[in-house]
């Protein structure tokens, strides 16, 4: 999807009526809406050293495969990842995991192909529409032992396949100064099931939903997501 | 009431002739679970004393049985996961009136209704497809890319059809059949490429189409990629005699969508966003299936809905698609099939090319087909007034022997008839025949087999030649 269409079309996020009513301005991640914030600027203080969830749907995400993915991937002075669920980073956001023999999952790229462009003939790009949350916050641990059905270490940055409550999930630690954090990505038709089920743990646990604002004012996040 | 089980399961057990306590809790399994009778047999009782016009005490109750093990606390005190799924126009159809059905772990619009007026917002969606346009969220159908060299030959060694002489640009219906030949489920498969095939499964059974179909890829070992794309996309049939001058607003070339013919395939723009156009009509009309990435899903639906205003175009949900498709004799694999159907009793045997050197029922489908049917799935009308009272799951009985059952029933608003469709003895399989009906309370109506479709035989409408 070029950018001009990216204008056009509304595209909306799977979370969207799970934080609509709490957010008051909106911004566009990716062409795609999210709340600049869901609360007041203390609560959501509060909630990033407590336990936050921010909705990153809106970034770019694929798999790419078929045999020759890797190569297809592969750019000028970077290769992709050889070992399974090991995340190379490129950047602050975007990074690839080999997901399969000839699979790859990508993220914070935003790929203009939809089939074979880069004379690797049997590559796919498939667009991919997950839901996915930002967590952070010293109580992830607590919730992440409640809600992921695998013991996740937070401290290393590994892809993990499993399931959240009962619906197939990926989770990925993501390394940063301060409070731990994690990526969550799932189906888009479980977001809702995912959200409120999340947020009920969170909210347990003193913490709850944030918006961009908060993600770009603090000092864990640093990188701006758009 | 205990668990998983609902009053609707109660209900269906009560249709189906259980109106004793301990047959209903063997049926639906109610007093099973944890609380091990506690509750839920007081609740039972409640049920069928009001279904009997009984008083609870002379309902009675099941012999009552210690567990077999204690029941830990943390199993009563843990976090349940009861997963839902939602298409990403959930949100649109509840701030529309739409009264949800649940669909395996779905959440379906059954219908577009106000409080009490269920029937009527029924008809009216139904009237607006046959008449006008309407639009419905089929999201929940399984879609799976299908690419690779032998991508043709992996449909034609899995699925009953042949697949690999499709033109590019075609659409085929698509039956699959387990290896003891019994019906697993259905759907359509698109061609977009020598290399590249679409296929779209049922709802219920998504999940299990994409396991059986990795599984056969593994044992058969041909170059073949499968990916599972029923959450990313979404997916709407826009149907109805002016459906064509909608689609063509909305398209970025309606040439394209227009000039798509019955069981076409189309790789297009919709109000800019890429999409897939399946020209198929599983409502008996003219139509448009659009499938398109799920987070442009609103976007897309409410341009429709905009450029349709004008042409009477409105949501239709289920319970009007199910009428629907029943006017027009479509079954509903696991409705009106169950575990044991053959295609050919429930007429099916045309999608079962066994021409082929292998598929993976052949065999045993060879084998049915060897045999003489013992029953038929036959179009049937209601004779005289008692349409209204036949239900799904009634039995058709003859004398005191039950000989079949009712799999769908439906007042038409467009016949103005109560029709459906039951499993009858193979005899009994002929136009004319009248059979009885066993309904609740031994109350018997009589029933007659007609020829399917029911409505426009000729298959004019689907087709567009009559718009």
């Amino acid at each position: 999807m070029n950018v001009d269409v990216m204008n056009v079309v509304r595209r909306t996020s799977p979370f969207e009526p799970a934080w609509r009513g709490a957010s008051r301005t909106l911004r566009r991640q990716y062409g795609v809406p999210v709340p600049d914030s869901c609360g007041n600027a203390e609560e959501e203080r509060a909630r990033l050293d407590t336990l936050a969830i921010a909705d990153v749907s809106g970034v770019p995400r694929a798999v790419i495969k078929g045999l020759g993915a890797g190569e297809w991937l592969a750019g000028p002075g970077w290769s992709a990842p050889a070992a399974f669920y090991q995340p190379i980073f490129d950047g602050a956001w975007s990074f690839a995991a080999r997901t399969g023999q000839s699979e790859y999952f990508v993220e914070g790229w935003s790929f203009a192909e939809t089939s074979s462009t880069r004379g690797v003939s049997r590559v796919i790009v498939y667009p991919r529409e997950d839901a996915s949350l930002l967590l952070c916050g010293a109580h992830l641990d607590r919730l992440i032992s409640e809600a992921v059905s695998i013991p996740i270490d937070l401290t290393a940055p590994r892809l993990h396949l499993t399931d959240i409550l009962g619906v197939s999930a990926m989770v990925l630690p993501r390394s940063g100064r301060g409070a731990p954090r994690a990526q969550i990505w799932v189906d888009p038709t479980y977001a809702l099931y995912a959200a409120d089920a999340l947020s009920a743990i969170a909210k347990e646990l003193g913490g709850g939903w944030v918006g961009a604002d908060a993600l770009e004012e603090s000092r864990d996040f640093p990188e701006k997501i758009d | 009431l205990d668990e998983d089980v609902e009053l609707h399961d109660l209900e269906v057990g009560w249709a189906e002739g259980f109106s004793d306590s301990a047959l209903l809790s063997a049926y639906t399994k109610l007093g099973r679970g944890v609380t091990q009778s506690k509750a839920s047999h007081a609740l039972g009782a409640r049920f069928l004393a009001h279904r009997g016009s009984l008083d609870v005490s002379a309902v009675g109750r099941p012999l009552p049985r210690p567990p077999v093990r204690p029941v830990p606390m943390a199993m009563l005190a843990g976090r349940t996961a009861h997963p839902r799924r939602r298409t990403p126009l959930h949100d649109w159809h509840a701030g529309h009136g739409a009264a949800f059905l649940i669909a395996d772990e779905w959440e379906r619009p059954a219908v577009y209704a106000s409080a009490g007026e269920r029937t009527a917002a029924v008809t009216r969606e139904v009237n607006a497809v046959r008449r006008k346009a309407g639009i419905i969220d089929v999201g929940t159908l399984g879609k799976i890319d299908v690419v690779g060299p032998d991508a043709g030959l992996f449909l034609d060694r899995v699925y009953t059809g042949l697949f690999s002489d499709m033109a590019v640009g075609s659409c085929r219906y698509a039956l699959l059949c387990d290896e003891s030949g019994a019906v697993l489920d259905d759907g359509v498969v698109a061609r977009f490429a020598a290399n590249q095939f679409y296929l779209t499964t049922t709802t219920t059974a998504s999940s299990l189409v994409y396991r059986e179909l990795s599984r056969w890829l593994i044992e058969l070992g041909l170059d073949v990629t499968l990916t599972n794309l029923t959450g990313a996309t979404a997916a709407f049939n826009l149907a109805g005699p002016r459906s064509p001058e909608v689609i063509a607003r909305v398209a970025d070339d309606p040439r394209i969508v227009l000039d798509c013919p019955y069981l076409g395939a189309r790789e297009t723009t919709i109000a800019s966003v890429s999409a897939r156009v399946l020209r198929v009509g599983f409502v008996g009309e003219i139509g448009y299936e659009v499938h398109l990435p799920a987070s442009s899903a609103l976007h897309v639906w409410s341009r429709i809905l905009e450029a349709g205003a004008d042409a009477g175009v409105m949501p239709f949900g289920v319970d009007a698609q199910r009428t629907l498709r029943l006017e027009k004799g479509h079954l509903i694999v696991g409705q009106d099939t169950d575990a044991l159907s053959s295609p050919f009793e429930v007429g099916l045997g045309w999608a079962v090319k066994m021409q082929k050197p292998s598929f993976v029922s052949r065999r045993s489908l060879a084998i049915r087909k060897a045999r003489p049917l013992a029953r038929r799935l036959v179009g049937f009308i209601v004779e005289g007034d008692a349409g209204a009272e036949v239900r799904e799951c009634h039995l058709v009985v003859d004398g005191s022997e039950v000989v079949g059952r009712v799999t769908s029933v439906v007042r038409s608003p467009t016949l103005g008839q109560t029709l459906g469709l039951a499993f009858v003895p193979k005899a009994w399989a002929v136009n004319g025949h009248s059979f009885a009906v066993r309904l609740n309370r031994q109350q018997r109506v009589s029933a007659r087999v007609v020829p399917t479709p029911f409505y426009d035989p000729e298959n004019i409408r689907q087709r567009g030649a009559g718009a």
